[in-house]
């Protein structure tokens, strides 16, 4: 046996194994320093990963600074600088709801974001308006016109390819102030056009394959691969036409500027239908039954609903 | 009963060439080192003699052209990480060069002048590289087959980064400089244009190309079966055919009734091989130019099933409920 | 016949006689070497024409191009179907393969005739695995018939077509990379083959310069040049080669890999040099 035609092998196996050794330990001296971003959208490098960061408190979406004065002089002009617990102030988006519905939908609002009442709230006077506040607008006229716009219409249109349930602020947030995002390849820029060179129509194909990625399917799933441009028969692919469209609408219309684009991955995570649905469009659960259920976490507004001051 | 691997014969002597004013006028007209065996090789019956190569003043320029390309492929790809070597070699496959949209001069390096330059260098070694070929072609009294077979070669390219970009009046036509990027350009390109499956030159380049295989099969596999009996001295045989050449003929004239002869084999290979990228190029360049969409101009002469055919969903082969009807109206590009 | 035909026309050494002594078929008809092998090989293809024709008419588009005899039916997964819902394909299928095998041994006994190696047969048999492997191995491996590709000219096309695009995108399947690598280097090499056969032959009275020029060019243009029987052993296992890795490609797709994408996210493994 020749002992140095084994020589090669073994060099190949050492450097396999001192990989394996040195990776955890290199992970963990790299551990301590700070992230660096890794490119992702339009990048000709393909697909970018971000993980979910939910401590993450950029200026303006964290949670209210409590101790900051509170300015009645501009936009918080109407509302009484003295809060009544019990009664209802500076409602706009939810005007017709009674006080119980009302915390109820709070009740929600924080479970569903896995927040306090402290991150739209300034408690000492719950009527005054932050920017989490203004921005828990929107997210309402945006939930609600997703559900009344988009989704019925669908589940009306194609019945064979809807399941019950609806989509509400859960289904995008499943917990969390921000979304995961992910499989966010050039999201709906580029569908507002159609693709007039092979350059453009890779972008396009990108944002395909980030589509069928959060959905957990492939091409076939909409497309018959013929033609992807005129063969658009496929009742998935209606769909798609609309979801395409949505998405379009909830990034132009209803997203603070400087928040990562909404894209197919942020309600359906990896699943043909979104696995996080509430049952039938509000939750109207009674606060009660939140407070004994233990899998969820404490309700924060349980002692304000009974009406006792703090 | 013959065996299944013959041994191979003995190799002839080497022979360096003669003089020639050729190799005199050059002024890079060197051979480059000394020529030297590698035994190994002889158990797979190749030649065992490795080198010299000529250098020659078309093939320094050429290779001088290409290490620049490839130098301005890393800078330019450096630039898309940020200088983060780590990064590059991990990114390594993706790292890609678009090309500018537009025909002028790329606004900035970034936005596809580094794909420009990249081309223009490309394309000069690829060019002097054929000027090499035809200059030794000649010095060694060839027919110059091999030249208008890497003509060809390059009219290829040129048609899928140059002719066609240029009548279809955009440079994002063509496709990245990067590994992934190339692949990737040829999944857009059929995806835009109609799933160039249906071209038919498409077609055609498939038909010699996977015929230039089988026929690379079958002639590799005649002479190696026939070489005990002198066979793979082909242009001996051509002048003169022994039994091995003899042998060749009768196998596949009992096998298929037709048989070519020791030199008209060449002759169907070389064309077959060439027919591979002519017909590409002829695909490629009517492509978006004549015909918009592959898979209309399909239906429209007849050859695709209509798509109500289709209407077995691609994976289960259930009927599907069509929703409307096809959008052959899209607008294209 | 050709001139010198006669001398190798003898009876005898085919597979057949050797094993059982007597081959009643070991004859010419014409040209054509008949043989067991090639009534066999016949009769497989006049059953299989005959059911294809069957189905295609009772199909009833007979155009050349659009006409399909399409694969079962996803339901009907291993098992026989009806002879519209992918019977006819089965049966097609099966004459086919036989036939195809059986003109493989028919080569090996011409082969044993003219006492030369079994490399043509061999090389045919690679080239078989590639029909056997889509049609029978992997919807075997997959449990269903349907995953076998459409008998039809553009049927087939669209075949692969969506075959591809359900893998997300087969051009990273690196079987397939290699595949294509390897076809258009056999194109290229066998391009250059044929430039050099036909660019020296009978250029010059002394046959020893004749084959001199052939290396001597090769190792000026390019530093290597290997051989006359060389090409030919290079030519040969590059298409081995080729259609092996081909079958490779087609083999590990839907059956150990769902997408060619995700595949290479195996490359953020130890990356431990970035950052």
């Amino acid at each position: 046996m020749n002992i140095k035609r084994l020589l090669g092998p073994l060099v190949i196996v050492c450097t396999l194994a001192l990989a394996g050794v040195a990776q955890p330990l290199l992970d963990t001296a790299r551990a301590a320093g700070p992230e660096k971003p890794v490119t992702g959208n339009n990048s000709p490098l393909g697909v970018g990963h971000f993980d979910r960061n939910p401590a993450d408190a950029e200026k303006g979406y964290g949670p209210v600074d409590q101790a900051a004065p509170m300015d009645f002089s501009t936009q918080n002009a109407n509302v009484p600088k003295t809060y009544v617990p019990g009664k209802l102030y500076n409602v706009q988006v939810l005007k017709q709801y009674s006080y119980a519905t009302l915390l109820n939908q709070m009740n929600y609002y924080t479970q569903s974001l896995g927040v306090q009442c402290t991150y739209c709230h300034n408690v000492a006077n719950f009527a005054y308006d932050t920017p989490t506040k203004k921005i828990s607008r929107t997210m309402q006229i945006m939930s609600n016109q997703v559900a009344s716009g988009w989704i019925d219409p669908v589940k009306k249109d194609y019945p064979n390819y809807s399941v019950s349930g609806a989509v509400g602020c859960v289904t995008c947030h499943r917990g969390a102030p921000r979304m995961a995002v992910k499989w966010n390849i050039v999201p709906v820029a580029y569908l507002d056009y159609k693709a007039k060179t092979t350059k453009q129509a890779g972008y396009v194909v990108n944002s395909m394959y980030s589509a069928s990625k959060s959905l957990g399917v492939n091409c076939l799933f909409c497309h018959n691969t013929a033609d992807f441009v005129s063969l658009q028969y496929y009742p998935t692919n209606k769909i798609a036409h609309r979801m395409w469209a949505m998405v379009d609408k909830i990034n132009h219309q209803y997203l603070p500027a400087n928040v990562k684009a909404v894209t197919c991955y942020t309600c359906h995570q990896g699943a043909k239908w979104p696995q996080a649905l509430v049952t039938a469009g509000l939750d109207q659960t009674p606060v009660e039954a939140h407070a004994s259920h233990p899998a969820v976490h404490e309700n924060p507004g349980a002692h304000l609903a009974s009406g006792v001051a703090h | 009963m013959a065996t299944v691997i013959n041994r191979p014969i003995a190799m002839p002597p080497v022979q360096h060439p003669d003089p020639s004013p050729m190799d005199d006028a050059d002024l890079l007209g060197v051979r480059i080192g000394e020529p030297f065996r590698v035994p190994f090789l002889k158990r797979f019956g190749v030649d065992t003699q490795l080198g010299t190569l000529w250098l020659g003043t078309w093939g320094v320029l050429s290779v001088m052209l290409f290490l620049a390309g490839v130098g301005v492929q890393i800078l330019g790809g450096l630039t898309l990480v940020n200088g983060d070597l780590g990064a590059y070699a991990h990114y390594l496959f993706n790292i890609q060069l678009l090309p500018p949209d537009g025909l002028g001069p790329a606004k900035s390096l970034a936005e596809g002048g580094f794909w420009q330059i990249n081309t223009a260098l490309f394309a000069g070694s690829v060019l002097c590289w054929a000027g090499r070929c035809y200059e030794r072609l000649m010095r060694y009294h060839w027919r110059p087959y091999l030249f208008f077979a890497y003509l060809s070669a390059i009219l290829l390219s040129a048609t899928i980064w140059v002719f066609r970009p240029l009548l279809m009046g955009t440079w994002a036509e063509a496709p990245a400089m990067g590994l992934n990027g190339d692949l990737d350009w040829a999944q857009n390109f059929s995806v835009l244009w109609g799933n160039l499956y249906y071209n038919p030159w498409h077609m055609l380049a498939i038909f010699f190309l996977f015929g230039s295989t089988m026929l690379w099969g079958m002639h590799g596999a005649t002479i190696l079966a026939t070489s005990a009996e002198g066979s793979h001295h082909e242009v001996a045989e051509i002048k003169d055919m022994h039994s091995g050449s003899h042998k060749s003929m009768l196998f596949w004239r009992w096998v298929m009734g037709f048989n070519a002869n020791p030199k008209t084999i060449h002759d169907w290979i070389w064309w077959f091989s060439v027919g591979v990228v002519v017909s590409s190029a002829i695909g490629i360049i009517t492509t978006g130019t004549f015909v918009n969409d592959w898979y209309v101009w399909g239906v429209d002469h007849g050859i695709v099933a209509q798509y109500g055919d289709m209407t077995r969903d691609a994976v289960n082969q259930r009927p599907v409920p069509l929703d409307i009807t096809v959008n052959m109206s899209m607008p294209r590009p | 016949m050709l001139e010198f035909e006669a001398v190798y026309r003898k009876p005898g050494n085919t597979l057949f006689r050797h094993l059982l002594g007597t081959d009643p078929f070991d004859w010419w008809a014409g040209r054509y070497y008949v043989g067991l092998w090639g009534v066999v090989s016949m009769l497989f293809t006049l059953i299989g024409v005959a059911v294809l024709f069957t189905a295609v008419g009772q199909y009833g588009d007979w155009d050349l191009w659009r006409a399909n005899v399409h694969a079962p039916l996803r339901e009907y997964g291993l098992g026989f179907s009806p002879f519209l819902d992918g019977g006819a394909w089965e049966v097609v299928v099966i004459c086919a393969t036989g036939a195809f095998v059986s003109w493989l041994l028919r080569e090996v006994d011409i082969c044993r005739k003219l006492e030369m190696g079994y490399h043509v047969p061999l090389m045919f048999g690679f080239a078989i695995s590639a029909w056997v492997t889509l049609q029978i191995i992997r919807p075997l491996w997959m449990g269903c018939w349907c995953e076998g590709f459409d008998l039809s000219f553009t049927g087939h096309l669209t075949w692969v077509s969506n075959t591809g695009f359900r893998y997300q995108n087969f051009y990273l399947n690196p079987f397939h990379a290699l595949g294509v690598t390897g076809f258009f280097l056999t194109a290229m090499v066998l391009a250059m083959h044929g430039s050099a056969i036909l660019g020296t032959y009978n250029t010059s009275k002394n046959p020893v310069q004749e084959e001199a020029n052939v290396d001597n060019f090769w190792r000026d243009y390019i530093g290597y040049s290997i051989g006359e029987y060389g090409i030919h052993w290079l030519g040969f296992w590059l298409a081995i080669f080729t259609l092996v890795v081909s079958d490779l490609c087609i083999l590990t797709s839907g059956t150990i890999f769902y997408d060619w994408v995700e595949f290479w996210q195996f490359q953020h493994l130890p990356a431990f040099w970035l950052h």
